[in-house]
């Protein structure tokens, strides 16, 4: 068993004129220490999967189990506080905090002593290649790779296990592209994360250990290089 | 709720401006209700300053003394507790007691006044009086037989303070067109001199003072003893409250009194008409009377305004802060300390305007404590339910989408 | 055009928000508007208040001494104590004249005119008047019963009377030479003419009662400059009665007699006028004793033009059947600078100056004005008569300009005395005494004594001052809160739109195309707000007035009785009306916010356009 299973999930809202249904009948599972890419076009339904795996909204129909306990039983607030963590495209720093605060933020959340948080963070910060600089900086200061740095390394403050990323390479060039697709897969085969990212990147995909692809709604797994579909 | 100091401060322009609205409109209101506070107490306070006076005259104002005032109407101004120092007279005229009856004078030529305060003559104080040992001050006021005289007559009638006088005593009336003088006598009667008064007249001349002056009370009574009607030819008062004038008049139009109308009978004397000078008061209580009713009446409708624009000014400041709602959902905040968080930072900040506002507002119009928090607490309400509002909105918003569109 | 469109549908995407903003917009205006509109009727009613009130000072010059002496009495047989004040000089009221004196009526010290018509009716009381002691003057020509020295009464029979009448038309009277320790012997059958006063004596021994008439003034003139220095005179004579003798009257002195009667009898059908600069001025009508009932005041046009118009009082308008529109006879013949007119006229009608009708020629004085005045107010008594504050209305006394009198009256003065606070009066503004005051001290004049009435204006002075501070700043605050609410949406709207500023700047429009695509959209929709404002506030400014109006009823304040409107003329009905709410203030209020909101956005936009596009479309600020 995964530590995400995904079972016979739904998601539909209702529209202007409508009821969409963004996510169809989706199954899957995802395991600790692997890094999955989620593809598909726009509209496909792939950020609302995403959404559903960070608990900030319950599937229409179905159940997504995260370490055996379904999500609807669980506080999803505390699931993100403590579990899962999203990085966005647009990277999504408090833009008034600096660098520090940002990442002390969800160990401060947890009640944590400043103190120790910072010292936490420091040494996060550190992990993700950023050096003293960059503690006092807010993110108006700081270029893109950076600032999805210290996404990262909010993130990972929380100490949770999964890593949820809504394109994450998606405002950056190539290069910081780059760095942010290693530390992703740093934290899923070094540091056990489950990270799973939606992405249009083609490089970032095939990166992964495995691919999904969202299509309509509907999940399908694609295979990877030198694996079949079975084996998905 | 924590770094809630940090987070107002990193705010910053938006931090002071939701304190300065909360200065200003506090300011505001506290100011308009500092004006219907003061307008009240200005018009408490004009009593004070502008006493109004009142006294009968005939029905076309052209005579306020010698009037024929029924003792009843002054019994009524008496009894109603309406007016202050009431000041009322009565015209007698005397010759000193014949020896027989046919030594009897026509003229009459001792001019006796009852009055029941020296003040009603304002040319006389009680310094100008000399009274003979244990009288006491207030002996005008009541109903003991006695007579204070002019230093003058006493001198030449060769009379002292303490002699017993035996004057024939009549009450006047007057004929038609007031071309004759009738005086019905009342009695041969004793009376005692207990004072005696003098005053210099030639700075503004022509009043001339009666020869003696006694208790107008004594008087009423000694005419109720002879089976004779009293009637005063003078009365005047001071209406005690003049924010009630409306009740007085009433009572005064119930006694019987009537407008003055100047193209009535200038001859006649019944003490019916009466005169109320009273149109600074009016004017100046009207003014602030009406200063008060509109500022009254306008004030729900400026509440439900100043309400309205802290409940939507509120709620666009937290709109503004969307995306950071959205960031801390994402991160794990629950919706209600998202809610507490974002509602104690508002709260302390429009608290601190409300204060601020406050304080100036009291330091320059006075509005009293129990004003002041209300208005606060109004404006704090309104202000807060605009936060809450905003925040239970965002609350439900969804998040993902929040986070990944880009504005 | 298209960049409107632009505009305001993207606005329109963010439906809520800018449905609010618009809102808001328009209630901060009609707040605002509502708050102008209030300020303004409060500040004319605070307005009403202070024209309810004046501020008169009057002025009395202060003896430098008094001067004592003696009289002899022959009835009380002593000399008694006089004494009467003694002035270096005699000030005018051009000393009142002085840097920040700031007056509104200058200092002006008013003589009354006497005014002589044969026609006037004085009194009602014409056959009271007529038959009393009281009428003022008396003169005989008398011859003593037999020799005697009148130190002590006498009896003397009454030839011919002259002027006035004896009560009792009796024809042997008591005569008495009070005033003189030594009066010459009177012969019997000599004819003697004498000016007589009475006074009521009471007989030591038998106690009776008895009239005494006695000689009570010279042949002489009283006549001074404008000075009121005496003018010399060639007939005055200090004998108490001079003897008659064949062709007396032909003589100098015996004209003077008959000029004397000729005087006296002008005097007893004359009334007082008093010209002034300014109604108010007249204590009376400052402290409400006197009211106009009929027509209206003097207005301060005709006073300044010296326009032939009067007012008059109720009780001369009667008995000489006026009404307003009238017109009035005035011939001036003296001038009186020593007393008020209610010093020597009753309010009955009676009365006469205390000097001798003959200028220094022996002749009765001449009139030195004569004009038509029309009757424009007639004003009514209001003071109680035991009330006397030395600022009374004299009997008769009509009020004209001081300008309407076109010739001088500098030789017709028939007496004069310093500046006294019921002749010598101005005006100042409300709640300046305190600065007038001072002002004053300075010029270090000490013998000149003032006096303020404001009828307690200085006690409601300061909480005035207060509800007035604070109408302005509550106005200011609604303002200030105003302005901060346009400001931070500006920024909302404004600053938050960098990104489409950038947009559209890459798509090749002109700085100013993007200006103007964005500020058509703040005008459009600050100009929906502001004017929505406007009318909401002018909607509920009226609708409101309505109910204060209403609530406004039970508190009016009742004028029966009232002595300013109650009289058959004058139907005064105090309203509790508030003014409509005047558009224009809402037109201005909404046209002014604007004009600020947009220049605010305008400067919000200038700051989007100084960003270079890519930068901001590469910007990671949010």
């Amino acid at each position: 068993m995964g530590l995400i299973e995904v079972k016979d999930v739904s998601y539909s809202y209702q529209g202007k004129y409508q009821t969409i249904e963004a996510v169809k009948n989706v199954t899957c599972s995802f395991d600790e220490g692997a890094f999955y890419a989620i593809v598909g076009h726009s509209g496909s339904g792939k950020t609302t999967l995403l959404s559903l795996l960070a608990g900030l909204d319950l599937p229409t129909s179905g159940e997504i189990y995260v370490d055996g306990s379904a999500m609807s039983a669980l506080n999803r607030d505390r699931y993100r506080l403590k579990t899962a963590s999203v990085v966005y495209q647009s990277f999504n720093l408090f833009p008034l905090l600096t660098a520090l605060e940002n990442v002390t933020y969800p160990m401060q959340l947890q009640g944590r002593s400043k103190a120790e948080a910072e010292a936490v963070a420091k040494q996060l910060i550190a992990e993700v290649g950023l050096g003293e600089k960059i503690w006092r900086r807010r993110p108006l200061m700081m270029s893109g790779g950076e600032q999805q740095r210290v996404a990262i390394a909010r993130a990972r403050a929380a100490g949770g296990k999964i890593m949820l990323a809504d394109e994450p390479t998606g405002n950056l060039d190539a290069k910081n592209g780059n760095m942010i697709t290693n530390q992703l897969k740093l934290l899923a085969h070094e540091r056990g994360y489950a990270v799973i990212v939606v992405t249009h990147n083609e490089e970032l995909a095939k990166q992964a250990d495995a691919v999904y692809m969202m299509q309509d709604g509907q999940l399908t797994t694609l295979a990877k290089e030198g694996q079949h579909e079975s084996d998905a | 709720m924590f770094n809630l100091m940090r987070n107002i401060r990193r705010q910053g322009f938006k931090s002071l401006l939701v304190c300065f609205i909360g200065i200003l409109l506090t300011l505001f209101l506290s100011l308009y209700l500092g004006n219907i506070a003061a307008s009240r107490k200005e018009l408490n306070h004009l009593p004070e300053v502008l006493p109004v006076a009142s006294h009968i005259t005939n029905i076309s104002g052209s005579k306020s003394v010698g009037l024929l005032i029924d003792g009843g109407l002054i019994e009524k101004i008496k009894a109603t507790n309406m007016v202050n120092n009431l000041r009322y007279t009565v015209q007698l005229s005397a010759n000193f007691a014949p020896e027989t009856p046919e030594e009897e004078l026509g003229y009459k030529y001792i001019a006796i006044m009852g009055v029941n305060d020296i003040s009603a003559f304002s040319l006389l104080s009680a310094e100008d009086i000399e009274w003979a040992d244990g009288v006491a001050e207030d002996f005008l006021s009541g109903r003991q037989a006695g007579v204070i005289v002019q230093e003058n007559f006493l001198e030449n009638n060769d009379l002292n303070i303490g002699d017993r006088v035996w004057l024939s005593l009549y009450s006047i009336d007057y004929g038609e067109k007031l071309n004759e003088i009738y005086y019905k006598k009342i009695d041969d009667i004793a009376l005692e001199i207990v004072g005696s008064y003098a005053l210099n007249v030639t700075q503004f001349g022509e009043f001339i003072l009666p020869d003696m002056i006694c208790p107008v009370g004594w008087v009423e009574e000694t005419l109720q003893e002879y089976d004779k009607k009293f009637y005063a030819d003078s009365a005047s008062f001071v209406v005690s409250d003049p924010l009630k004038l409306n009740d007085f008049k009433a009572a005064m139009r119930s006694f019987g009194f009537q407008p003055v109308n100047a193209q009535a009978d200038s001859y006649s004397l019944s003490g019916f008409g009466l005169l109320v000078n009273d149109e600074t008061f009016v004017r100046s209580a009207g003014s602030l009377q009406k200063n008060l009713t509109m500022m009254t009446v306008f004030l729900p409708l400026i509440l439900l305004l100043i309400v309205l624009v802290g409940y939507i000014a509120s709620y666009l400041v937290m709109q503004s802060r969307r995306s950071e709602v959205a960031v801390m959902r994402s991160l794990g905040v629950s919706q209600s300390r998202c809610i507490l968080s974002l509602s104690a930072e508002n709260a302390l900040l429009v608290l601190l305007g409300c204060l601020v506002g406050l304080a100036a507002a009291v330091s320059f119009t006075g509005i009293g404590l129990s004003g002041a928090l209300v208005i606060t607490a109004v404006f704090f309400v309104s202000y807060m339910l605009g936060v809450v509002a905003a925040l239970l909105k965002l609350s439900r918003m969804p998040v993902m989408e929040v986070l990944t569109k880009s504005e | 055009m298209s960049q409107t469109r632009n505009s305001i549908r993207q606005m329109l995407r963010m439906p809520v928000r800018t449905a609010l903003f618009v809102l808001l917009l328009a209630v901060a205006v009609c707040l605002l508007a509502l708050g102008v509109h209030l300020q303004l009727e409060s500040q004319e009613q605070m307005r009403l208040i202070e024209e309810s009130f004046t501020t008169i000072g009057t002025v009395r010059q202060l003896p430098n001494s008094m001067r004592t002496g003696f009289q002899w009495s022959a009835l009380e047989n002593e000399y008694q104590f006089t004494s009467g004040p003694v002035y270096d000089a005699k000030l005018p009221p051009t000393v009142l004249d002085f840097d920040d004196a700031n007056y509104i009526e200058q200092p002006e010290q008013r003589p009354y005119y006497g005014a002589y018509h044969p026609d006037y009716v004085i009194s009602d009381r014409e056959y009271e008047r007529s038959v009393s002691n009281e009428r003022g003057h008396l003169i005989v020509e008398f011859t003593p019963l037999e020799d005697c020295v009148p130190s002590q009464p006498v009896k003397i029979k009454v030839k011919r009377l002259l002027l006035g009448t004896i009560y009792g038309d009796l024809t042997e009277i008591w005569f008495m030479a009070e005033y003189l320790e030594n009066p010459p012997e009177m012969k019997a059958g000599k004819t003697y003419v004498s000016l007589l006063t009475t006074r009521g004596m009471t007989d030591k021994e038998t106690g009776e009662r008895t009239t005494v008439y006695l000689p009570g003034g010279f042949v002489e003139s009283t006549q001074v400059d404008k000075n009121g220095k005496k003018i010399a005179d060639n007939f005055s004579s200090e004998n108490l009665w001079e003897e008659v003798t064949e062709g007396y009257y032909d003589s100098l002195q015996g004209r003077c007699w008959l000029n004397l009667i000729e005087g006296y009898e002008k005097f007893e059908n004359t009334i007082p006028v008093t010209p002034t600069n300014s109604t108010k001025l007249l204590m009376a009508f400052h402290n409400g004793g006197a009211t106009i009932g009929s027509g209206r005041d003097i207005s301060e046009e005709e006073y300044r033009l010296g326009e032939r118009v009067c007012l008059i009082p109720r009780y001369f308008a009667k008995n000489n059947s006026l009404n307003v529109g009238d017109t009035l006879e005035l011939p001036l013949y003296f001038a009186n600078y020593g007393n008020s007119p209610s010093q020597n006229y009753q309010p009955n009608g009676w009365g006469t100056p205390y000097a001798s009708p003959l200028n220094a020629q022996g002749q009765v004085y001449p009139v030195f004005d004569d004009g038509s005045y029309t009757i424009v107010g007639i004003y009514d008594l209001n003071n109680f008569a035991y009330e006397v504050s030395g600022f009374d209305m004299g009997g008769n006394e009509v009020v004209i300009p001081a300008a309407s009198v076109k010739n001088s009256d500098e030789n017709n003065i028939l007496r004069y005395a310093p500046m006294q606070a019921f002749n010598t009066s101005f005006q100042i503004p409300n709640g300046s005494i305190a600065s007038y005051t001072e002002a004053w001290s300075k010029q270090g004049i000490s013998n000149v004594e003032i006096q303020f009435y404001d009828r307690g204006y200085t006690q409601i002075k300061s909480g005035l001052d207060a509800m007035k501070n604070v109408s302005l700043v509550l106005v200011l605050s609604g303002a200030a809160a105003t302005l901060l609410i346009l400001t931070f949406f500006t920024y909302l709207f404004i600053t938050t739109q960098k990104k489409r500023t950038a947009i559209e700047r890459s798509l090749g429009m002109s700085k100013k195309s993007c200006l103007r695509s964005l500020l058509s959209g703040v005008i459009l929709i600050t100009l929906i707000g502001c004017l929505m404002g406007g009318v909401l506030g002018y909607a509920t400014g009226g609708r409101v007035r309505e109910l204060v109006i209403d609530a406004g009823q039970d508190q009016l304040f009742d004028t029966t009785f009232s002595s300013w409107v109650n009289n058959a003329d004058v139907q005064l009905v105090l309203d509790t009306d508030m003014s409509n709410p005047d558009p224009l203030i809402f037109v201005l209020v909404a046209l002014s916010t604007m004009l600020i909101a947009v220049l605010l956005a305008l400067a919000g936009i200038r700051g989007n356009l100084r960003s270079e596009p890519l930068t901001l479309l590469s910007s990671r600020s949010q």
